[in-house]
């Protein structure tokens, strides 16, 4: 629970105490008055009654007519007066008494009313001080209870977060990633085990040493920079985002290629970065065995085309080729035949020339048969036109400043550009004319094939387009050569493939 | 009346040895040869009149072998004969200076007029050739 929260929850319970308090104060205040006029009361009122009756006493006879009857008038009078004066008398003996009792006591009696009042008033005092403190004995109870509440949250928070630190402890210290913090000064404050086992570095000695030691100090400048940025910006740039240019050196000078991502946080104040890195040896081995297996398969498919292709050609061609001849002179010495085996022997002249012709096709389509006898300008040319012609598309073919001998590889490589191109533009985009050009750029044999068809989304590549354009980068790859493909819905589609050319080393004469 | 002299060049020995047989009553063959680099030594050493060339031979090939001949200044006419019948190989051997383009199906058919023909410095094609 919040403090400011417990604040709150104190406030309503203070002021209703308060208020409590005030309350009793105006009670005891009142009692005090109340004692206070019955203690006055009590000492005047026997004064007022006791004067009164003594202003009557004093009585006077005029004549002696009037004697008797005054006297029997004054023994009348008497007895009342005496009967008077006895319960004046009588009245008076109580008040004196009254009096007497007062007299000598009165301040004792005040005495004992003061002390009476005061031992109300601390009464009164006593039992308010005892209520006040139940009241606050109940709130101390109440905020202890909140306490012990807060005391054991933070306590589970305590524990929660030291449970998370020890986690992310473990994490890192278990992390098949080497884990590396550095300060702004670029000094390490965190080396993990995995750091320590791929540098071959201490991890202890490794605290405080610069992290420059663990950067191949041939190219400084390229990842300083991308670390500069990234102190800059925050943010990994794109060269740090590739990666794959990024080297790391271990405590034995060898340098390794590496994958690692930064990550910039602040410690008490101070700027730090957290790389986490990855020692990608083992899968640059294997995409280059992957390139090298690709690239092995491509040759291998090629050679055992080739292979086929010229046992067609050179072997039961030629020997089909043997057998038509021979059966053309039996039938053009048909003289010495009659008509019927004469026709039936033309018949399968024909038939074994057609044999080889198609054969002769297969084994052209395996491999070219133009290409591999006449190089890359005929082969490329002589596709143009067997393309155009059966797909009934206009393929025009240009070339300027190339080099009569060309490696078989490379001229291999283009003519089997321009038929995935050529089958890509049948396909997909509808166009009745496309350019293939073949021309020397410097160092570069450039190779392009443009059509002006419905093109395509690159960002939105079919599948078996991809896969032929997948292709074609596979074959200029393992050359050394690169693919660019453009293209525009309803514009068109260019694709541009550059390889360095070797000339063919002359054949041997 | 001297009969032209002919020089045989093709790696497979069953075709040289039909084609031999074809020409003989006709033309004298001065040779037979398996292979473009012997060939062009030969037609140094023969002098003949015409070469009836393959083009797919070790070494070298026909066409490389024409374009060698005529660096060498042969004066020999050249008439090929193959199983290509793409429209390409009859360009290219014509641009290296053949004069007939002989498929070998056609052989008993095309072959001797064609030699005839290149004789004339007459250009003859066999027309199975595709787009011939």
């Amino acid at each position: 629970v919040p403090a400011s929260k417990q604040h709150r929850a104190v406030g309503p319970i203070d002021r209703h105490f308060l208020i409590g308090h005030g309350g009793e104060r105006q009670t005891s205040a009142i009692t005090c008055l109340l004692l206070l006029v019955a203690g006055a009361a009590i000492f005047l009122l026997p004064k007022s009654t006791a004067a009164l009756p003594r202003k009557e006493m004093g009585h006077r006879l005029t004549s002696d007519e009037h004697l008797l009857f005054e006297r029997e008038k004054q023994l009348a009078i008497l007895a009342d007066t005496l009967h008077v004066s006895i319960t004046q008398e009588a009245e008076d003996g109580y008040l004196a008494s009254a009096a007497t009792l007062w007299q000598p006591n009165q301040w004792y009696i005040l005495a004992s009313l003061s002390l009476i009042s005061l031992g109300t008033l601390l009464i009164g005092g006593l039992m308010l001080e005892l209520r006040r403190r139940k009241s606050i004995e109940n709130e101390l109870a109440a905020t202890s209870d909140r306490l012990r509440l807060a005391l054991d949250t933070s306590q589970q928070l305590e524990e929660k977060l030291l449970l998370s630190e020890e986690r992310l402890a473990s994490v890192i210290a278990s992390s098949m990633d080497a884990v590396i913090a550095v300060d702004q000064d670029q000094r390490i404050v965190l080396f993990n085990e995995a750091a320590a086992e791929m540098f071959g570095y201490n991890a202890e000695k490794a605290i405080g040493i610069e992290i420059n030691r663990f950067i191949p100090q041939r190219f400084p400048l390229q990842q300083a920079d991308g670390i500069r940025h990234f102190r800059a910006s925050g943010v990994t740039s794109p060269s740090m985002g590739s990666l794959s240019a990024l080297l790391a050196v271990r405590a034995n000078g060898q340098e390794f290629p590496i994958e690692a991502s930064i990550s910039q946080g602040e410690t008490n104040g101070r700027k730090q970065f957290t790389a986490i890195i990855r020692d990608i040896t083992e899968r640059k081995i294997v995409e280059e065995a992957v390139i090298s297996l690709s690239g092995r398969l491509i040759e291998a498919q090629e050679e055992e085309r080739r292979r086929i292709a010229r046992e067609i050609h050179d072997d039961y061609n030629q020997r089909l080729a043997v057998i038509a001849i021979d059966l053309e002179e039996l039938a053009a010495n048909g003289a010495r035949l009659d008509i019927d085996a004469g026709k039936r022997l033309h018949g399968l002249w024909n038939r074994v020339s057609e044999l080889s012709e198609d054969l002769h096709a297969l084994s052209h389509r395996l491999h070219s048969s133009t290409l591999e006898n006449l190089g890359l300008i005929a082969g490329v040319r002589a596709f143009c036109e067997e393309f155009g012609e059966q797909q009934g598309m206009q393929v025009v073919f240009a070339h300027e400043n190339v080099p009569h001998s060309i490696s078989d590889d490379v001229s291999l490589c283009f003519f089997r550009i321009v038929q995935e191109a050529l089958r890509n533009v049948k396909r997909h985009s509808g166009a009745n004319r496309a350019e293939v050009r073949l021309e020397s750029a410097g160092e570069m044999l450039h190779l392009s094939v443009v059509d002006h068809g419905a093109g395509f989304n690159p960002k939105e590549r079919s599948r078996r387009s991809g896969i032929g354009i997948r292709s074609m980068e596979e074959r200029l790859r393992l050359l050394g050569g690169k693919l660019e493909v453009q293209s525009c819905l309803m514009e068109g589609t260019r694709i541009d493939a550059w390889l360095p050319f070797m000339v063919a080393s002359p054949r041997v004469t | 009346v001297t009969r032209p002299r002919v020089l045989l060049a093709d790696d497979h020995p069953p075709m040289l040895e039909r084609v031999a047989s074809l020409l003989q009553p006709a033309y004298d063959v001065v040779g037979t040869v398996g292979d473009g680099s012997t060939l062009i030594r030969e037609a140094e050493r023969l002098q003949p009149d015409v070469i009836v060339l393959d083009i797919t031979m070790p070494i070298l090939t026909g066409i490389e072998a024409a374009h060698k001949l005529r660096e060498v200044g042969s004066r020999a006419k050249l008439v090929f004969l193959t199983v290509h019948q793409e429209a390409a190989f009859v360009r290219e051997c014509f641009a290296e200076g053949g004069l007939g383009y002989v498929t070998k199906s056609r052989l008993v058919t095309d072959l001797i007029p064609a030699i005839k023909e290149a004789l004339l410095n007459h250009h003859f094609v066999s027309p199975s050739t595709l787009h011939g």
